[in-house]
């Protein structure tokens, strides 16, 4: 902020500009008899130029301070120029069309490109945020890979058989799933299970290829494509199968789990 | 003394304070509205941006050449086919117009009617410097025979998208097919 002095002066000088703009409209007939003083010091500067009104300020104040009463008024409590310059005239209506508008009216015309710019800013950011998304599948190359080979791992695993073994696939299972998961295999596993003891069937299983379709934070879902070879001891005879897979994986205490496992 | 002042001519003055403090006031809120949004448009990834939009661009262009190439009306073959080379660019493209008279004559005498569906894609892999994508198709394929007999096949799709002045089209599709495993 402008100390005391510049500020004075300032006031003053835009006192005298604006004064000199009054006279005009007063004479259309407003308050006479206190204007006089104020012509008085205004008649001189009809230049609107607060530099060159400066020296003309300091005397002019000091001379207005004789006449006019209320002049130290403005100078006082005016924090902002134009206060002081319409209260050092009387007759406020003809003032409030005259120049003391223009800083007020040139603040409210900044504010409106300002914040046009604000908002072309903010529709663009909203635009680009739009399109980035929350969704991390792919475009983040870390969790992607992470996510897509803790579900490899996993699937490998509990779709993976060895009749003689089957504790490790159970366990695998309990360590592995969570939630519908848990239900979603045993639909899908019991067959197997029925079947493993009297055909004393090996599984095997490999994911041929996985993609996450979305992940976000500690959420990921991906399409899996599976391949599962059957092989019975007695015989040797193998059998391959595909599978399609929609997972639903959870990351719980730093480690993904499958929440879901969805054959289409 | 203000209070002098103001009670002397309390409307105008007030209107004046009012309007600079308005004023004020709107510039203010204006320039702290810009500057947040001057950050936020900073903070904006527009690098994720473009890569998010790719891979949605190059997974939804994938879903609808695999339902464009899978779906068949054995009377209707030529129509179809000029249909499915807008969804084809380089050697897909290559292929499917070498052999346009001899799949065609063979669809039509095929009789066969095919609706596909996609059950679930994913992209694989994203390359947006190079406009190429991998992306996994899964597709449900209703089959009308000639002889009026219906059934379903579920077919992994593997399909290479590449990006053109058309948007992403194809430029392989293959079935992932099944192998033993080892």
């Amino acid at each position: 902020m402008s100390t005391g002095p510049t500020r004075k002066r300032t006031v003053a000088g835009r006192r005298v500009a604006g004064s000199s703009r009054s006279v005009q409209q007063r004479r259309t007939g407003l308050s006479r008899p206190d204007q006089d003083a104020v012509v008085d010091d205004a008649t001189a500067p009809a230049a609107d130029d607060a530099d060159t009104a400066d020296d003309l300020d300091t005397a002019d104040r000091e001379g207005t301070d004789d006449h006019a009463v209320d002049d130290s008024d403005p100078i006082d409590d005016g924090a902002e120029a134009e206060d002081s310059a319409e209260a050092d005239d009387e007759p406020k209506p003809a003032r409030l069309g005259g120049k003391a508008l223009w800083l007020p009216v040139a603040g409210i015309v900044l504010a409106v490109v300002v914040a046009v710019a604000g908002t072309v800013m903010f529709l663009r950011a909203q635009d680009i945020r739009a399109a980035a998304g929350s969704n991390d599948a792919v475009i983040e190359t870390g969790p992607t890979v992470e996510v897509t080979t803790a579900v490899r791992e996993g699937l490998e695993r509990i779709f993976s058989f060895k009749h003689d073994n089957v504790a490790l696939t159970e366990a695998a299972a309990k360590e592995i799933l969570v939630g519908d998961a848990a239900g979603d295999y045993e639909v899908l596993f019991q067959s197997v299970r029925d079947l493993a003891p009297t055909q004393q069937l090996t599984l095997k299983a490999a994911v041929r290829v996985a993609g996450v379709s979305e992940l976000e934070g500690d959420k990921a879902t991906l399409l899996v494509y599976m391949d599962q070879t059957a092989t019975r001891a007695a015989g040797g005879e193998s059998t391959s199968s595909g599978s399609q897979l929609t997972v639903e994986a959870v990351k719980q205490d730093g480690t993904w789990r499958l929440s879901g496992i969805q054959p289409i | 003394m203000s209070d002098n002042a103001e009670g002397s001519t309390p409307g105008p003055r007030r209107a004046g304070r009012a309007l600079r403090a308005t004023a004020a006031a709107l510039l203010a809120a204006a320039v702290a509205f810009a500057a947040f949004s001057g950050f936020w448009l900073a903070s904006a990834d527009s690098g994720r941006a473009q890569a998010a939009t790719a891979r949605d661009e190059a997974q939804r262009a994938a879903d609808a050449a695999v339902v464009s190439l899978q779906s068949l009306d054995y009377r209707d073959v030529e129509a179809i086919y000029d249909k499915w080379l807008t969804h084809a660019t380089g050697l897909l493209r290559e292929e499917l117009e070498t052999n346009r008279e001899a799949t065609i004559k063979s669809l039509q005498q095929g009789g066969t009617t095919t609706q596909a569906s996609v059950a679930d894609s994913a992209v694989v892999d994203l390359d947006t410097a190079r406009g190429a994508a991998t992306v996994i198709v899964s597709v449900i394929v209703e089959v009308t025979n000639s002889d009026g007999s219906q059934n379903d096949k579920r077919i992994r799709y593997r399909a290479d998208m590449s990006r053109t002045d058309q948007g992403w089209l194809v430029a392989g599709l293959g079935q992932v097919a099944i192998e033993p495993v080892a």
